[in-house]
């Protein structure tokens, strides 16, 4: 410990470094844990409350996660300001954090302060002052002061370096015309405008650059979007994402792997958007003769069925469907005379599972289904899991477009 | 709680498993859940039902099923019956079905305790040229109602008997290996219609094995023999060879060594003889039935055309084609549906 001398105060610097000694910000971002004190004081009568106080927080910072605290053996002009002296500190030492305590006595009263810089940007992160008689009540009184500011400190030990204050309106961009966009989400947004146009530009705030900011897009029928971004120091508009509408009913056509003759529609009405719906849909192809030489067989299938979607937000871009429902499906065998047999088939379409990448308006799916069949005399199917002819499950894939 | 950091890592691993699952599906591109030869059926029949209706209880199998071409020449009708002989637990069923939708127009039953004629039916066919003879009893096309009448005849197990002309004589056909002479041999019996023995004819055909089979045997011509040939089908152990003899009105066989087609693949003891080639039925890791057309210049043959069988093909069993190339019989075991399909070719 180095004691300065000549002022009626002492000065205590404690620095607290983290993983290495950063010579710069970026260094200071990563630093690690160590510390040191330097201790000077006068007169000679607070010098025992100086030595508390510094005991007091190299051991608050250890019990706060901090690395051992170490004194800081260089000597210091005490008559400079804290934020001078824990500059001078840091800079020689290279230490993240610097804990400067000053400490003197006012008649009987002994008068204490503790601050706690950071590197990084000089910023303050803790502070507390007290006085108090100057006895022994006192010392009760230092251990909670260093308690508390070791404790605050240890609250920012993860802070990063403030960007520099926009000095632009921030724009935004939009396909939602008469979307409401606010700052910030929930209760505590701030509404800004709304997009008239394809843009609206922000009044002025002071954010800073490279921070992330959250603009909440809302509109009627629309899912609430919140788009988080870090804004540069140069004025580029911000895009918003086009919102998603709430689905109600959407239309699919498509087409099934082994039915490519023909054509799959589907229906489906949202009880709840985008979450719950039924789904109604018709596929017609027609199977032809491998080796030629006879009339294709003409297929119908009706579907009948309740779906939802599964795990995702729902307004999500990639989606998961499944649902279940009953298949009906007629089938006309054509022989030379003309239309010859007719079949139906009626089967527990058991799980269909799409997956399916939306677009406001529109979205693309394959599903996947398993169904079984009840093996019903009028049909061609037996009793048991539809088997394709090499697949145990029928893939379909195609577009929707959805309102 | 799902993130939207879950999300971006659910993306790329939906899309990795949807890629591998096609990927792992190039197979499948053809297939959809009912079967390949779904276009060719002509009509069905629900065989459980039939064996119900001829009274011998639930079916286990069924035996036989012969196309039986028939026009009446008294009135020119066609009278042609699709005869099928099925096994139930409780007896024995012949049936006929009308071609055109294969409803059953007509049943025998040997049943035990039953009517005594008909334990002479049996499910060996043979077409004559007034009806068809099944087993031991012979039946007359012109009046399917009509009793049957007791056939003399035998039919030896490893043969096929033709019956052709009028009055009808029978031809007994057989091919095998004659230890004697060690030579594989074609040998056609004559019998006239009281089943006595009028001829014996044999000739020498050249197999590249002793092993073998009759599998089929038709006679295409006049019924005189004066322009016809005779056709036979014989297997080895893995191939199926097509032999055709010239007929002659007073020899049977033209003199000459008979024409010969094959190897033709096989992996099933089921081959028959059309008038458009032969057909085989194969089961590798696929199932297909093949057609050979008939070309007797060659030495090898290869498939003039496939048929790829799709469905539940273990429970599938291809009964008979139609001598004509016209029709042809599959059962589906599970369903114990019959089905009547025109060919593909």
């Amino acid at each position: 410990m180095i004691k300065f001398s000549g002022r009626a105060f002492s000065v205590l610097l404690l620095a607290a470094v983290f993983l290495g000694t950063p010579s710069g910000r970026a260094e200071a971002q990563t630093a690690g844990d160590s510390a040191a004190i330097v201790f000077a004081s006068y007169p000679e009568a607070a010098a025992s409350f100086a030595d508390t106080l510094v005991a007091a927080m190299i051991r608050e910072l250890g019990d706060a996660g901090f690395s051992p605290a170490s004194a800081y053996d260089n000597r210091l002009d005490a008559t400079l300001p804290d934020s001078e002296l824990a500059g001078a500190a840091l800079a020689e030492s290279k230490v993240r954090w610097a804990a400067v305590v000053r400490c003197s006595i006012d008649n009987r009263r002994v008068l204490w302060r503790i601050s706690v810089y950071d590197a990084l940007d000089g910023a303050l992160v803790a502070s507390d002052a007290r006085a108090a008689f100057a006895g022994l009540s006192a010392l009760p009184l230092m251990d909670e002061s260093a308690t508390l500011v070791a404790e605050a400190a240890a609250a920012l030990r993860g802070r990063t370096a403030p960007g520099a204050s926009l000095e632009y309106r921030i724009r935004f961009s939009s396909p939602d015309d008469g979307a409401a966009v606010a700052f910030g989400s929930g209760s505590s947004s701030r509404l800004i405008g709304t997009i008239v146009e394809g843009g609206l530009v922000a009044p002025y705030a002071a954010f800073e650059s490279e921070v992330a900011i959250v603009a909440t897009v809302s509109k009627d029928g629309y899912w609430t979007h919140a788009h988080t971004f870090k804004p540069g120091l140069t004025d580029e508009p911000v895009t918003l994402p086009a919102l998603m509408p709430r689905t109600r009913h959407s239309l699919s056509a498509g087409t099934t792997i082994g039915r490519l003759v023909g054509l799959a529609a589907d229906y489906r009405y949202h009880i709840a958007s985008d979450s719950v719906f039924l789904r109604g849909s018709d596929q017609v192809w027609f199977q032809l003769a491998p080796g030629g030489g006879s009339p294709a067989t003409l297929h119908d299938e009706l579907r009948l069925g309740l779906g939802a979607y599964l795990f995702l937000p729902r307004p999500s871009r990639f989606r998961i469907a499944a649902g279940t429902g009953l298949s009906g499906i007629a089938s006309v065998v054509q022989s030379d005379t003309g239309p010859g047999g007719l079949y139906f088939d009626l089967s527990l379409d058991a799980v269909w599972i799409s997956y399916e990448w939306h677009l406001p308006k529109v979205a693309f799916f394959v599903e996947q289904r398993a169904a079984y069949s009840f093996g019903i005399d009028s049909g061609l199917l037996r009793r048991g899991w539809w088997q394709a002819a090499h697949a145990p499950m029928l893939l379909t894939a195609g577009a929707m477009i959805k309102w | 709680m799902v993130t939207s950091r879950s999300v971006a890592a659910l993306v790329p691993a939906t899309l990795l498993a949807l890629t591998a699952f096609l990927a792992s599906s190039c197979d499948w591109l053809s297939g959809d859940i009912f079967p390949s030869w779904l276009p060719y059926v002509e009509a069905r029949a629900d065989l459980a039902a039939t064996a119900t209706e001829a009274g011998i209880g639930p079916l286990r199998s069924l035996d036989t099923v012969e196309f039986v071409n028939f026009i009446d020449p008294a009135d020119d009708v066609d009278k042609s019956k699709i005869l099928a002989y099925l096994k139930g637990l409780n007896g024995e069923a012949l049936v006929a079905f009308e071609p055109a939708g294969m409803a059953a127009s007509e049943n025998w039953a040997r049943i035990p305790g039953s009517i005594p004629l008909y334990n002479g039916l049996g499910s060996r066919i043979i077409q004559t040229p007034t009806g068809f003879i099944a087993g031991q009893l012979s039946f007359s096309m012109d009046d399917l109602t009509a009793d049957p009448v007791p056939w003399a005849g035998g039919i030896p197990m490893d043969s096929i008997v033709l019956a052709m002309g009028s009055p009808v004589n029978y031809y007994v056909i057989r091919a095998g290996y004659d230890t004697t002479v060690m030579d594989n041999q074609f040998k056609i019996q004559v019998y006239d219609n009281a089943f006595a023995l009028e001829i014996t004819e044999v000739r020498s055909i050249d197999l590249p094995d002793t092993t073998k089979y009759l599998v089929d045997a038709q006679y295409y011509g006049n019924a005189d023999l004066s322009a016809g040939m005779f056709r036979i089908l014989v297997r080895t152990e893995t191939a199926v060879y097509a032999f055709s003899l010239k007929s002659d009105a007073s020899f049977i066989i033209a003199a000459g060594d008979p024409e010969s087609m094959g190897p033709m693949p096989m992996s099933e003891s089921r081959a028959w003889l059309t008038a458009d080639g032969v057909v085989t039925m194969n089961r590798s890791s696929e199932t297909y039935l093949a057609r050979y057309a008939y070309d007797w210049t060659v030495a090898k043959t290869t498939p003039t055309d496939l048929l790829q069988i799709t469905g539940d093909t273990e429970a599938y069993q291809i009964m008979s084609f139609d001598p004509s190339g016209s029709w042809w019989y599959l059962y589906d075991q599970l369903t114990q549906h019959l089905y009547a399909l025109r060919t593909w070719w």
